[in-house]
């Protein structure tokens, strides 16, 4: 990519912020790409192949407007920049993306564009303490760590604009420390203390919110997602939203049990998947959340019966997992699966799987799937607030745990 | 929860506003108006009247339309569903189940004993709700028989309600096909109830008492009545204790008397959340762009010829369209002398003899010199031999035609009609290529002029109408059940009908270029484009699509049909002409033809019992004749209404049935090594991952010993099938994966009579493809985890016993990886053979393995002998471009039997030759080495992409590309495969996508008969010689 502009994302304005400034730390010349919208998509859309699924017409879509704002023509464009981005929404087989990509900027004169998509199994267990890899998961971790405190603060600030314009600052003292190649600890510990300044709400009893799901759609804040991790805030919800170094660390993990793998690759795995481990606790703890990364033997060990790890896509096996460990340990009043339309992995889980499993364990949270066509907001709306409504009953008073039945017992039939 | 001392609840909804007043516990007040298009007017003025001598009562909102009013009056609005719960709970003792069609929405709520409630409704599209009967019923000419309707269910023909508009189109197709309008509109009640059942119950047991609510269920008794029989009846399949089903008193006030009894607990819940009403600032409005003046070009509208004054003999042409009849009588220069045109009613025949004699009237006296006969449109086929038509060509090559007569450098036609829309590229006045809209007719005229009505313009006052608006709406593509609930979502918003109208319209070339046409650019399909059928005749239309074209392509020429919506019949017209030549034309006259009648019979005596579906058939016998006519029929098994004589003409065989039934029958002579399995009685469902190795799990049974009577592999797939068994598992996958849970289903159902201990359903996770160079050869992950699905939808524990004892094994088996398959193989099957030794497992799966690949190379030898054959005889052979289940009927329709009938092979790409010595026998190079797509996963993308080049290379095969709807896997390919089986000769290809459970019977017809005709073209330049063949 020498001499070309990298434009990264699209993962989230926090990550492709911090990537593009832990890159810039490195020497390149990178920037974020333009966040993915609507009118984006329906031009991509135009462009490609129609039956495909949203999100790479969502990321190509963002390139395009980057384009056209660049004020540059399609070929001076496409001859100066190069794209670094997820080859995938996730554990998707597809793997066409490109494929699309290709078709869609040939289209629309960008042919010469360069794209490098990421191959993220093997960037999760390509990391070591100091190689090129770790810097991009250190700035991933730690935008992660910045939408984690933004998503615990804003559901609770009086004002939620306030409190987004201070994690727009807190991301860009973060990116600061990054380009400059410092540990970005000080300035998350900076800004989550500028969060917690902001006037929250006392006496609120909100219902707690699980975001399973698609890990792409999941992750993605704006049109992608109907941008419903703030909405939920906004509507009065606690969210737990998905975050990258969870997904990266799941692909890990995998990549440890896989009866194929050489112990080369195994060994590889393990080190991924314990430095990522390590990342997080680091920069968490260093913003003063103590939240420990989930218990991915467990996650498998509660899924194994009905969505086991060995189903292909493993987004689909952690969305069961997910949801079951959040009916074990009553943490959410509401999980809700977010996918994109048409999405595979996720085709037959929600009301297939998860659905009934939930129905049939006391207790469990309430469950809603919403599938992200790119149109129809005002029906996502009333979904949510139909579904919040209830889980709000349900934190106000949480139902009694169910009595004289053993969890081995409440789990079958 | 118990009603309020003094309260006011309003319900305004997407059509109506409700409002009750509670005086000291009791209902004081009632009403219920419909708010035409103004929700908040008509809300205030009802609240005004409920508010009389309760002035200080709280006020309760609810209604998918009643944020603007909660939030005029800074109340918290409370949501429906809730409200009707809560309502529900107080009316019905013991409701387990509430079903609310509403005129936009369809929901279901259950309600636990422990008072939560969980609701599935129908996401974005109005397709089984009050809209979809309205539309339908007005489309039948039937608006006020709704209440009166009562027709026995037992004899209804099938419709869709999967989608409203493939329901509106299913039901022209009856009418057309002789059915009365009633039975139609009771078939269409009838297929609303049985979608809601399967897409909202999304496979959980309904309990009783079930609560019918909203409009169409309070105020159309024969929908009660569908629903109470059709939910005892599953009651009964399903061994549930039957329950009360009723639509209870105050029914419509439901939501509002249910708001009222909730004001309470909303007030708890947002003080909890800590919030006032905001809906203002969540919702996100619609983002309407200023109204552009639309980029000048110029549209040519070239004027028609005049008709000659001589007398001599006219040409007719009939074009029998989905909402209009049209004739046309020309000269012999082809001017047009005459034309007549006629809404479709509900008899087709009564509307054809109507224009016949309109055009007699017109022509005086020359309507005796009538030179031939041309019919074309979706009741051709069966107008042709009655009128005696000269030629009856597909609706797409009389719009070819007659483009080119008008303009005769057409590059382009584009035709859009009531309910269909037709992409033709022309080359050298031939069709190169053609795209027709799916199944569905977004975009097409139905919707305009739905729209249009809805809004109360009249269709010829849409162009100046919506010249006046401000700004103009985007409107999503898509399906026109979803842009119309856009449409009514913003004129709840406030837009004005003239700004609807121009988003409509503004959206119509979008559906036509971008979904229908699907080009990323217009320059590579020429300069001229011809604009034709009836839509055009809107100058807002054609403005429309002038500005989009004309945007993108700027050199473009927009040329409109000086008959846009005659141009099929002018086309019929011309084709009849051509035929008849020197010959006499077989015409009847237009004095017998304006007397068309014909008696139609539709009953258990015309049912069609060729096969399990039992279509319902309609038998017509023209007034004055003794010969009789079939309709309705499925596919070509009930085409005659006697059984087919023996000496029936001999046909190409069907490859794909002969592959399917070798596929899954045992008897390739396996030794038996062990008798483990004696015992054992086994069921392998016919679906999915069991098309790639059926023979491999069969044999290897036998070959443990288990008797060959004792595996059952149950039945393919059939309408009958999916009618009787669906409802279990996903409703949100594609239509392979949730017939899958049906087959399951049928086999538990059917244990009584052939009763099994085991279900054998393995994930197949990975397969053997013979495609080299792809990353790798994994299953779609829909296809490995149905499985899965199963044991959730049936009710297994984590051990995997169903209810009733059946042991369900889902091991995941990637058939590519040997020794993966066999360790997952054996610990699963040793789970029900305890006694089975690693030894006999091994030399088992050898046997099976030998069976399978035996079963495959005697289909490659089959599939070869059939290419060479069809190169010998310069007649192209059919390669169906799918999925390895796709070769299942049911799955595709019956394609590969009614290619058969039209006189083709057909044949999977499992047919094609894999060696390179029987590949040279067919003259083709093997295309199995994908160096160039390394980044392929999926096993039958691999498949695809070798299969298309060897159609591509081979001169006498062409390819029909199948792919079933919400595939993403195939969708990522869909241009490569299309531009590879075209190959270097730019053959013919036909893709027909979104495949799912309708059978759209019309629609599919006209693309075969379209794709064909251009093979037959094709086939007359293809090159005389090639390779080995």
């Amino acid at each position: 990519v020498s001499g070309r502009t990298l434009l990264v994302g699209p993962l989230g304005p926090a990550h492709d912020a911090l990537l593009a400034a832990a890159l810039r730390g490195a020497g390149l010349d990178a920037e974020p790409l333009h966040s993915p919208t609507d009118a984006g998509l329906q031009q991509a859309r135009a462009l490609g192949n129609h039956g495909q699924c949203n999100p790479p017409h969502y990321a190509a879509g963002a390139v395009l407007a980057h384009a056209r704002a660049s004020g540059l023509t399609p070929h001076d464009f496409a001859e100066s920049h190069a794209w670094l981005t997820v080859g995938s929404c996730g554990p998707c087989r597809l793997a066409a993306f490109p494929v699309e990509w290709r078709r869609i900027f040939s289209a629309a004169g960008l042919g010469a564009l360069e794209v490098l998509p990421l191959e993220q199994a093997a960037f999760a267990t390509g990391l070591s303490e100091r190689g090129p890899a770790d810097v991009a998961a250190t700035a991933l971790a730690a935008a992660d760590v910045l939408e984690t405190l933004g998503h615990a603060a804003r559901p609770h600030a009086v004002d939620a604009a306030a409190l987004d314009r201070t994690l727009e600052r807190g991301i860009a003292h973060v990116a600061a420390a990054l380009e400059k190649g410092e540990s970005p600890v000080t300035a998350l510990r900076e800004a989550a203390r500028a969060l917690d300044a902001v006037p929250r709400a006392a006496g609120r009893r909100l219902p707690r919110v699980l975001l399973v799901g698609e890990p792409w759609t999941a992750l993605v804040p704006g049109a992608p997602s109907y941008d419903v991790a703030r909405r939920l805030a906004r509507l009065g919800a606690e969210v737990h939203a998905a975050r990258a170094i969870e997904w990266l660390r799941y692909l890990a993990w995998q990549g440890t049990r896989s009866g194929r793998a050489s112990s080369t690759s195994r060994t590889a795995s393990w080190r991924g998947y314990r430095r990522l481990g390590a990342l997080w606790s680091r920069l968490a703890r260093g913003a003063g959340h103590r939240e420990r990364l989930e218990d991915l033997d467990r996650l498998c060990a509660l899924a194994a019966p009905w969505y086991p790890d060995d189903a292909l896509g493993g987004s689909g096996h952690l969305e069961v997992a997910r949801a079951l460990a959040a009916a074990a340990d009553r943490s959410a009043e509401l999980v809700i699966s977010i996918k994109p339309f048409g999405c595979l992995p996720s085709s037959c889980i929600s009301d297939g799987v998860l659905a009934p499993l939930l129905r049939r364990t006391p207790g469990a949270p309430a469950y809603l799937t919403l599938e992200t066509t790119g149109d129809s907001h005002a029906t996502v709306e009333s979904r949510l607030e139909m579904a919040l409504h209830a889980a709000t009953l349900r934190a106000i008073d949480p139902p009694a745990p169910a009595r004289g039945v053993k969890r081995s017992e409440a789990w079958s039939r | 929860v118990s009603l309020p001392a003094a309260a006011v609840g309003l319900d305004v909804g997407s059509t109506t506003v409700k409002a009750v007043a509670v005086k000291d516990g009791a209902i004081a007040f009632r009403a219920y108006r419909r708010h035409q298009g103004r929700p908040l007017p008509e809300a205030r003025a009802l609240l005004a009247q409920a508010w009389a001598g309760l002035e200080g009562a709280r006020v309760a909102v609810t209604g998918s339309a009643g944020a603007g009013l909660a939030r005029q009056l800074g109340v918290e609005l409370v949501h429906e569903v809730h409200a009707v719960a809560a309502q529900a709970r107080a009316a019905v003792p013991g409701v387990r189940t509430v079903i609310e069609l509403g005129g936009q929405d369809a929901k279901m709520i259950h309600l636990d004993e422990r008072g939560g409630i969980t609701t599935e409704m129908n996401e974005r599209c109005a397709a089984g709700t009050g809209v979809v009967i309205d539309r339908c019923a007005h489309r039948l000419g039937l608006p006020d028989a709704l209440a009166s309707l009562g027709v026995d269910g037992a004899a209804l023909p099938t419709v869709s309600a999967r989608c409203g508009v493939f329901a509106e189109t299913d039901l022209v197709g009856l009418v057309k096909a002789g059915h009365r309008a009633e039975v139609a509109l009771a078939a269409l009640l009838e297929a609303i109830v049985r979608q809601n059942l399967i897409g909202l119950s999304r496979g959980r047991p309904l309990l009783g008492p079930v609560c019918l609510l909203g409009g169409p269920n309070a105020f159309i008794p024969a929908l009660a009545a569908s629903w109470q029989r059709q939910l005892q009846s599953r009651w009964r399949e399903r061994g549930v204790e039957a329950a009360a089903v009723v639509v209870p008193e105050d029914a419509a006030l439901f939501a509002a008397l249910g708001a009222v009894r909730l004001l309470d607990e909303v007030e708890r819940v947002q003080t909890a959340r800590g919030r006032k009403t905001q809906l203002d600032r969540c919702a996100a409005p619609l983002a309407p762009t200023p109204a552009r003046v639309p980029a000048a070009m110029t549209v040519e509208r070239p004027a028609a010829p005049d008709p000659s004054p001589l007398d001599g003999p006219l040409q007719l042409g009939l074009d029998a369209g989905s909402t209009t009849v049209k004739a046309v009588a020309l000269d012999r220069a082809g001017a047009v002398v005459a034309r007549a045109y006629r809404k479709s009613g509900d008899d087709v025949f009564a509307d054809t003899a109507a224009v016949m004699a309109e055009l007699a009237q017109t022509l005086g006296a020359r309507a005796a010199a009538v030179g031939s006969l041309g019919v074309t449109g979706y009741a051709a086929d069966l107008l042709g031999p009655l009128l005696g038509a000269d030629a009856a060509p597909v609706e797409t090559l009389a719009h070819a035609r007659s483009a080119l007569r008008f303009v005769p450098g057409a590059d382009v036609v584009c035709d859009v009609g009531g309910q269909d829309i037709k992409v033709l590229m022309l080359e050298g006045g031939h069709v190169r290529d053609f795209r027709l809209s799916h199944q569905c007719a977004a975009g097409a005229g139905a919707l305009l002029e739905a729209t249009a009505a809805a809004l109360g313009v009249p269709l010829d006052l849409v162009a100046e109408v919506t010249s006046r608006a401000e700004r103009v709406p985007h409107f999503s593509l898509g399906c026109a059940v979803f842009l119309d609930t856009e449409r009514v979502t913003a004129q709840r918003d406030g837009m004005q009908p003239s700004e609807l109208l121009a988003g409509i319209t503004a959206a119509l070339p979008r559906i036509v270029w971008e979904n229908v046409a699907a080009v990323p650019s217009l320059e590579a399909l020429g300069r001229v484009f011809v604009l034709s059928g009836g839509v055009q005749r809107n100058a807002a239309a054609v403005r429309a699509q002038a500005a989009y074209i004309a945007e993108r392509h700027p050199s473009a020429r927009v040329v409109v049909h000086p008959f846009p919506g005659e141009a099929g019949a002018i086309g019929a017209a011309l084709a009849g002409a051509a035929a008849v030549c020197e010959r006499r034309t077989a015409f009847v006259g237009l004095e017998a033809a304006s007397r068309l009648a014909c008696t139609a019979v539709s009953d258990e005596s015309t049912r069609c019992r060729r096969c399990p579906s039992h279509c319902s058939r309609t038998l017509l016998t023209p007034v004055g004749s003794t010969r009789t006519l079939v309709t309705g029929h499925g596919c070509e098994r009930g085409e005659q209404f006697e059984e087919p004589p023996n000496a029936a003409p001999p046909r190409p065989r069907d490859l794909v049935r002969l592959e399917v039934s070798r596929l899954f029958r045992a008897g390739y002579g396996v030794k038996v090594v062990s008798d483990v399995g004696r015992d054992l009685r086994i069921a392998i469902p016919r679906v999915l991952g069991q098309y790639r190795a059926a023979a491999l799990f069969i044999h290897y049974f036998e070959s443990l010993g288990v008797p060959r009577g004792q595996i059952r592999t149950g039945e393919f797939t059939s309408e009958a099938l999916w009618r009787q068994f669906a409802g279990h598992g996903t409703t949100d996958a594609c239509f392979p994966a949730k017939v899958a849970q049906a087959h399951v289903a049928a086999l538990l159902a059917q244990r009584s009579t052939t009763p099994f201990d085991v279900l054998f359903f393995p994930r197949v996770t990975h397969a053997v493809t013979g495609v080299k160079g792809c990353n790798d050869t994994a299953a779609c992950p829909v296809v490995a985890s149905t499985p899965l699905v199963t044991r959730v939808a049936f009710g297994a524990g984590a051990d995997g016993v169903l209810e009733g004892g059946v042991r369900l094994l889902t091991p995941a088996l990637p058939l590519s990886r040997k020794r993966e398959l066999s360790a997952a193989l054996y610990e699963s099957v040793r789970s029900v053979l305890p006694g089975l030794t690693l030894e006999a497992h091994e030399a088992a799966l050898t046997e099976g393995r030998s069976a399978q690949r035996r079963s495959e190379h005697l289909l490659e030898q089959v599939g070869a002998k059939a290419i060479r054959e069809a190169a010998r005889t310069r007649h192209c052979a059919v390669v169906m471009l799918g999925r390895p289940y796709h070769a299942d009927p049911g799955l595709q329709h019956e394609l590969s039997s009614t290619l058969s009938s039209m006189g083709r092979t057909a044949l999977t790409l499992r047919a094609l030759p894999h060696s390179d010595e029987l590949l040279a026998s067919i003259g083709c190079t093997s295309p199995y080495q994908l160096d160039d797509l390394p980044f392929l996963t999926n096993s039958g993308d691999g498949e695809r992409v070798v299969a298309a080049r060897i159609v591509g290379q081979h001169p006498f095969l062409v390819g029909i590309e199948l792919s079933s709807f919400k595939c993403g896997q195939d969708a990522a390919l869909y241009g490569v495969v299309a531009a590879e089986a075209r190959g270097r000769l730019g053959k013919p290809f036909l893709a027909l996508h979104d495949l799912d459970e309708t059978r759209p019977v019309a629609s599919l017809r006209l693309r075969l008969r379209t794709f064909l005709d251009a093979v037959e073209d094709y086939e007359a330049r293809a090159p005389r010689t090639h390779g080995a063949a």
